[in-house]
């Protein structure tokens, strides 16, 4: 018995070194923690890939890749909405919205470095808090990160 | 007029962060919140940090108008 608990402790002090869940703090009981469960995975799942339209009445530019986040060319500036799959999201779908979120990018790269800032869902452009923002490029990763992290490399 | 763009990307550290996920681990630091924050950061840090990123940014603007 106490070897089952010393490897649980053992598996939760790992666990803790990369960065533990937080379902033991949120859920209220069993059943609520296995729904907790799957619905931290099907965001996780939401949050892999980002493939979809923008839509925004304000006119925007965007012109902008980066490979692993290593690569960051070119610019972007986009404030309107997104349709489709990510940020957590799919077709509105996990952000409590009916086929679309509200979604930003500010984004520009000289191949070297870049600097990258995301708003999915519920943010305030004039509020880096509610923003993933980083620098990119191989300098970018190495330097200290600014606020928020975003899903880097991507 | 409305503007239409096209959005594509992979987001490889999430996919690392999915696996791990279903082994009770969140290296993205996002279970449960809508922004995550880095390894080794509490979300408390996450938002001081972005409240002196937020600084920065506004002495810059105001030195450079």
């Amino acid at each position: 018995m106490w070897r089952t608990r010393m490897a649980v402790a053992a598996g939760l002090c790992v666990a803790g070194a990369t960065g533990c869940t937080s379902l033991l703090e949120r859920a209220k009981n069993p059943l609520h923690f296995a729904a907790l469960y799957l619905l931290d995975r099907a965001e996780d799942m939401m949050e892999v890939a980002e493939v979809g339209v923008t839509v925004s009445a304000e006119p925007g530019f965007a012109a902008y890749g980066s490979f692993a986040s290593l690569t960051p060319v070119g610019a972007a500036y986009v404030n309107g909405y997104f349709i489709g799959l990510g940020g957590g999201q799919f077709l509105g779908l996990g952000a409590g919205r009916l086929g679309h979120c509200p979604f930003y990018l500010s984004a520009t790269g000289v191949l070297v470095w870049g600097y990258e800032e995301l708003g999915w869902q519920r943010f305030d452009t004039k509020n880096m808090s509610t923003l993933h923002c980083q620098d990119v490029g191989l300098p970018g990763m190495l330097t200290a990160p600014h606020g928020r992290p975003g899903p880097a490399p991507s | 007029m409305v503007h239409v763009g096209f959005v594509g990307n992979v987001n490889y550290l999430e996919i690392l962060d999915l696996a791990l996920g279903f082994a009770g681990m969140d290296i993205c630091g996002d279970d449960g919140v809508l922004l995550g924050h880095w390894p080794g950061q509490t979300a408390q840090e996450a938002d001081e940090a972005a409240g002196e990123f937020e600084d920065m940014r506004r002495q810059f603007a105001a030195e450079h108008p």
